[in-house]
């Protein structure tokens, strides 16, 4: 791994990290990947498949509220808006 | 009646109220009296509510109308992490320090109905990531009983609050050991229950498939109290599991007989010798009572925690990617929308956090996700199998809680190292089967340790059994 290879998943995860902690990162990281890669070594029998203990299935978005009704409440913690809309930086 | 709040118990709370001996005013009286000089010490509590009273009195109404339940009236701290409608929850984060919360968790709501007097949410590891509650923004907790050492975490607030006698009780949430390692480190009760139990509706999301929110208590019988209040199905929770579904899993109501011991895991190198003392003094004991001690095999135990840092980051990552810094939260402005995330992310999350959130876009990268996360849920599901045959043998599994106690601030500055806490605690999230811990003895610093015990889907009847009579109060 290179100081790219942060770079590049920084971008990915859309997460600002300082020119002077890149270095430590890297080391870090290494570390990690290569304490989780001894799961590579485990033999998985082929009858046991990954399982998801539970259907994640969407609720049914019935009965909804009356439109607007949350509408200040959650504007109100919005770093920034314009009558009901958040306001964001320009996109481009 | 003096009120004596080093010796309380949710027990001893409830039938105090409802024997008239004290008033719930007065109980919560008792705990705010001298709060603010503890917490200045310890850290606990990021915020002490300052309508307490007033929570106190609508309880107080409700036992004298005979609306009581086991939760009404009693002052209890909550993680930081779990949202109440109206108030701030930080998940001790910078990026949220403002935020305050516009709904109520289903847990927290489950708490007004009852008449619970919520006193305060506690610190912890900023969004749950960490296993001593350094990684706070707003400063480490001490443990109350040496304040030189780390209170465990991420829940280490909750568990210091009510080792410090500042709560009756307090939730915390568990995802890796979160509950259990702090209740283990504060000389307490804490339980991860079976996943699917109780709502995480409202609680901040860290690794969906794990996080479940559960109780720190003194005792085991208190554990169970609480619990029970808060388990429930939640249309709400998409992972919540029927009720239905529940009983019809729930374990023959059979007395525990059988209790199975993996060798392997617990002559691993990095458990000190003054754990596994007092755990061999735990079988000793669970022998004493009757129960059969059996060696177990559990092959792939000690390939749960690297498994766990696999699955954890890659659903942290997913999850903690709403904090952008657009619809609340705090914004670090760039000069256009890509830049205003990578400001406010890189400046709201701590180091840990986002180590955390770049190693699961690692895992889950083109050309890494294979042999990352799908080898990782193959090998989580081979652990959740063993779990399943070994029960088939025993009735529950008992290991140490933690390969060490309680150590020093400041001390442990290697992640992996910091890893290699939730070595005993990681596989019952990975398997979702429930765990508690129960205070044992001590280290050779004289340190609090715990005994953790495990059983199957639903059988928390079992812990619970277990765990009173190791207490001793049966």
């Amino acid at each position: 791994m290179q100081i790219s290879d942060i770079d590049n998943l920084a971008m990915l995860a859309r997460l600002g990290i300082p020119d002077a902690e890149k270095t430590q990162f890297l080391s870090d990281f290494e570390a990690i990947v290569g304490y989780v890669d001894q799961i590579q070594s485990v033999n998985v029998p082929d009858d046991i498949k990954p399982h998801y203990m539970i259907t994640n299935a969407m609720r049914a978005d019935e009965n909804p509220h009356e439109s607007g009704k949350y509408t200040e409440d959650i504007l109100a913690g919005a770093p920034d808006r314009d009558d009901n809309y958040f306001k964001v930086p320009k996109v481009l | 009646m003096k009120i004596d709040i080093n010796n309380m118990t949710m027990e001893t709370a409830r039938d105090g109220l409802r024997a008239g001996d004290f008033t719930s005013v007065e109980l919560t009286q008792a705990y705010l009296t001298d709060l603010p000089e503890k917490n200045a010490e310890m850290n606990a509590y990021l915020e002490i509510f300052d309508d307490a009273i007033e929570q106190a009195k609508i309880a107080d109404q409700m036992i004298a109308s005979g609306d009581a339940t086991d939760l009404t009236g009693i002052p209890m701290a909550i993680k930081d992490n779990i949202l109440i409608k109206d108030r701030k929850a930080s998940a001790a984060s910078k990026i949220l320090s403002n935020y305050v919360a516009t709904y109520d968790s289903t847990v927290g709501a489950k708490l007004r109905e009852a008449g619970a007097v919520i006193i305060g949410r506690t610190n912890m590891d900023e969004f749950a990531m960490g296993s001593s509650t350094e990684n706070s923004a707003f400063g480490r907790t001490m443990n109350p009983i040496d304040t030189q050492r780390v209170p465990g975490g991420s829940s280490g607030g909750s568990a210091a609050a009510v080792a410090m006698h500042g709560a009756v009780y307090a939730l915390g949430s568990d995802t890796g050991g979160s509950i259990r390692q702090p209740a283990s480190f504060c000389g307490l009760v804490g339980l991860y229950p079976t996943y699917g139990a109780v709502s995480r509706y409202g609680l901040m999301a860290m690794s969906s498939s794990l996080d479940q929110i559960g109780p720190f208590t003194k005792t085991v019988a208190d554990a169970e109290i609480v619990h029970d209040a808060i388990a429930g199905y939640d249309p709400m929770d998409a992972t919540s599991v029927p009720e239905k579904t529940r009983n019809e899993n729930e374990l023959k109501q059979i007395e525990p007989k059988k209790i199975g011991v993996p060798r392997a895991i617990i002559n691993h190198p990095g458990v000190l010798d003054s754990v596994r003392a007092d755990f061999e003094n735990s079988l000793k004991k669970l022998a004493d009572l009757g129960y059969e001690i059996i060696d177990i095999e559990l092959p792939s135990y000690e390939m749960a925690l690297p498994t766990y840092y696999i699955i954890m980051p890659a659903e942290a990552s997913s999850n903690l990617s709403r904090y952008d810094g657009t619809r609340f939260g705090v914004r670090q402005p760039g000069k256009d929308l890509l830049e205003t995330y990578m400001k406010s992310r890189g400046d709201g999350f701590g180091a840990e956090v986002r180590r955390r959130i770049m190693l699961g876009t690692y895992v889950l990268s083109a050309g890494y996700y294979d042999a990352y996360y799908n080898k990782a849920t193959s090998v989580r599901a081979l652990i959740a199998d063993e779990f399943k045959k070994a029960f088939e043998i025993v009735d529950a599994i008992a290991t140490p809680t933690t390969p060490t106690g309680a150590w020093k601030a400041g001390e442990m500055s290697d992640p992996i190292a910091m890893y290699a806490a939730d070595l005993f605690t990681v596989p019952a999230n990975l398997a979702g089967i429930p765990a508690i811990s129960i205070p044992s003895g001590a280290d050779n610093n004289n340190m609090p340790l715990g005994l953790h015990l495990m059983a199957s889907y639903w059988d928390e009847k079992t812990l619970f059994h277990i765990g009173k009579q190791f207490q001793g109060n049966k």
